[in-house]
């Protein structure tokens, strides 16, 4: 894995226990306008339990962050859908069907006036962006659940962009502030 | 994972276990009645993962056994496409028991996510409660 950002020695604005302390320490302590790269990091299970702690932390670091109601919005829809999709997809049952433990780093970065929502994980080489666009049905009785979470990301999102990067899966998502 | 130390949330994370309770329950159903036999099924709450699968079974009960259904969206906050799972599901087991099923008042937010997902397609979207109720009745 490679580091978040550029400097910060001791973990920039890593996972954060409270609100007061994520409003610490933008990577450079130099730059405290507005338009400084602020980053946040939270750690996850691939557990569909640990959402409620990404929604709480999503809501940290919109209130920090000061974004508008309809990013935030937009960022809890697409986290949901690209967290859930590395939790069914990355780390598969082993053979004898135990649910195979790994972590799922997710981060949030400003760069000027775009929100950069990564994630990552260490699991199976997985690229949600090559799933085809769902098919719009003509009717409820034809309508196919499912496939809609990679859809709703390219709605909410002004770019997405899926890398394999040595073991691990990266999906970057931005978002205009 | 890599070399960024894990801290688990202290207070915060026992905060959160104290509150499963209240998560647990956190998407509210109710239905009302209305004139000329409609099911009004009044939504609270989170329609995400977790809200879904709250309300998934008894949701699909209801409009299975209703013929005029008015799915109330008007007080959920939040809908992903787990919750869009439910809705559809919803309209499907209507279709198949030849009710009718209408989605009512939806905020914009939630309204953009319907929309985004061609749900409007299957299932319309009303803003009148008296458009709502004729649309099932009709």
């Amino acid at each position: 894995m490679t580091p978040i950002a550029q400097g910060g020695t001791d973990g920039p604005a890593a996972e954060t226990p409270s609100p007061a302390s994520m409003s610490d320490a933008p990577h450079d302590p130099a730059a405290n306008d507005a338009r400084a790269q602020r980053a946040f990091e939270l750690m996850l299970a691939n557990d569909i339990i640990d959402l409620e702690r990404l929604g709480l932390w999503i809501d940290e670091v919109s209130d920090t962050l000061g974004v508008s109601k309809s990013v935030s919005f937009g960022l809890h829809l697409c986290f949901e859908e690209a967290v859930s999709n590395v939790i069914r997809h990355a780390y598969p049952d082993t053979p004898n069907g135990h649910p195979s433990r790994g972590d799922i780093r997710v981060e949030l970065r400003t760069e000027g006036p775009t929100l950069l929502a990564t994630i990552e994980d260490n699991g199976v080489a997985f690229d949600p962006t090559a799933a085809a666009d769902p098919v719009q049905p003509n009717s409820v009785d034809e309508a196919n659940i499912g496939g809609l979470g990679i859809h709703l990301i390219r709605q909410f999102t002004t770019a997405v962009h899926y890398a394999r990067v040595g073991e691990s899966n990266r999906l970057a998502m931005a978002f205009a502030l | 994972m890599g070399r960024h130390r894990v801290r688990r949330y202290g207070a915060v994370f026992c905060s959160w276990r104290h509150d499963m309770g209240a998560i647990a329950d956190a998407m509210k159903l109710s239905v009302e009645e209305l004139p000329g036999n409609v099911a009004k099924a009044n939504m609270e709450g989170r329609l995400d993962i977790v809200g879904a699968q709250s309300i998934d079974l008894p949701f699909n009960v209801l409009v299975g056994s209703r013929r005029a259904i008015v799915v109330d969206l008007s007080q959920v906050t939040f809908v992903a496409s787990m919750g869009l799972r439910t809705l559809i599901m919803g309209a499907k087991t209507a279709a198949s028991k030849k009710g009718k099923m209408v989605l009512f008042a939806p905020k914009p937010e939630v309204e953009q996510v319907l929309v985004s997902a061609g749900v409007d397609t299957l299932v319309p979207i009303l803003h009148d409660l008296d458009a709502a109720t004729a649309a099932v009745r009709a």
